[in-house]
């Protein structure tokens, strides 16, 4: 078991930080242009002005903390959850865009960035998706036969190993 | 499972916490409480111009006196250049709300599509002048001053009175700006609204110089 233990606890590693600090750096960058972030959404035209501009104020702060507990560890589930909630919605947005012909900013870091609404968003936002699902629940999923990974990379609910 | 939706819950409000207590401490917050207007709704009409931008130019149409880039004259209004039939869906449009907030933070640079009577009496605080007419010959001098990275925001009247500002932000388009908005609800609502406003008090200042 610790043979396969150890690699996978390098992949939670590295893929935990790897997602959640791009959430956290996202999230920062948004936070400086708060305006910027509005515009992206409006351009979507998809919701409300108003639920866009509270939008724009929460987004951010969700990408922030959940960011923060999949790289810390603390509540990495819960964070993994909220994670791959926006990266659905985030790619469901883009997907209606793309579908619409709009040629606007994704918005998916800084405001007034390169990246475009396309198929390269959506791939992006689905390899993201499975990297933090993978790293969030695959042990779970397998039942757990390595808990003591998950327990060692910091996640406070990792299954007791009850069985053994 | 309970336990994780629990952290997942509490996750939502603590962020809509700190959002809420970071935006109302900003200098400029965003509006979360106080009205927003529904100019748009999210949802982007079809404007007047949109005909001219996207389809052949209808002779007497809004637009008919504008040219193409490298253009002049009637003779070439004829030549419909190749980023025309893009420009519908560049063209981006925000509400009052935005543009307020967009002016507030200083990031966008604000451009009057109106005449320059109506400009002088009231206009954006720091806001240019550039209306339709500027463009027939060519590229506006203006233009060479400002850099086609920053972001722009340009309004007439309004969208329901007059098409200059869409026809002004599809005009940059063509010239290479890609970060044009389009203010729609334009100076009515921003008066409507209450809020800041500059007027041209001499006589000598010129309302397209840049830097006055």
């Amino acid at each position: 078991m610790r043979s396969t233990g150890r690699p996978r606890r390098l992949f939670v590693l590295i893929a935990c930080c790897t997602v959640g600090g791009l959430f956290l750096a996202a999230g920062i960058l948004k936070l400086r242009s708060l305006p910027g972030f509005l515009v992206a959404i409006e351009g979507y035209q998809l919701i409300p002005s108003r639920m866009a501009v509270w939008l724009a104020v929460w987004v951010p702060w969700l990408e922030i903390f959940a960011g923060a507990c999949v790289v810390t560890g603390i509540g990495r589930r819960a964070g993994g959850v909220v994670l791959m909630a926006l990266l659905l919605a985030f790619s469901g947005a883009v997907l209606s865009a793309w579908a619409r012909g709009l040629d606007i900013e994704c918005g998916c870091f800084a405001a007034g960035g390169s990246s475009k609404v396309g198929p390269v968003a959506v791939a992006r936002n689905l390899l993201l998706l499975a990297l933090l699902a993978s790293a969030c629940f695959y042990g779970r999923l397998r039942n757990a036969p390595d808990s003591a990974p998950q327990a060692a990379t910091g996640d406070g609910e990792g299954r007791r190993p009850a069985a053994r | 499972m309970a336990r994780l939706f629990t952290q997942i819950l509490a996750l939502g409000i603590v962020t809509l916490g700190a959002a809420i207590l970071f935006n109302q401490t900003r200098t400029y917050p965003l509006p979360l409480f106080g009205p927003v207007e529904a100019s748009n709704g999210g949802i982007r009409p079809r404007s007047p111009n949109e005909r001219f931008l996207s389809g052949p130019q209808s002779p007497g149409g809004p637009a008919a006196g504008i040219n193409p880039p490298g253009t002049t004259g009637t003779a070439g209004a004829a030549e419909s250049p190749p980023p025309r039939a893009a420009l519908t869906t560049k063209l981006s449009c925000i509400t009052s709300t935005t543009a307020k907030a967009m002016w507030e933070s200083g990031e966008a640079v604000f451009l009057d599509a109106r005449d320059e009577n109506e400009f002088r009496k009231g206009h954006v605080p720091h806001a240019q002048q550039l209306g339709p007419k500027e463009f027939r010959e060519g590229k506006p001098k203006l233009l060479k001053y400002l850099p086609e990275e920053q972001l722009y925001v340009v309004y007439c009247e309004s969208s329901r009175e007059c098409a200059a500002a869409e026809i002004v932000a599809g005009q940059m388009a063509i010239y290479g700006y890609r970060n044009v908005r389009v203010f729609r609800g334009g100076w009515e609502e921003w008066k409507k609204a209450g809020w800041p406003e500059e007027k041209v008090i001499s006589e000598s200042l010129s309302p397209n110089g840049v830097g006055k």
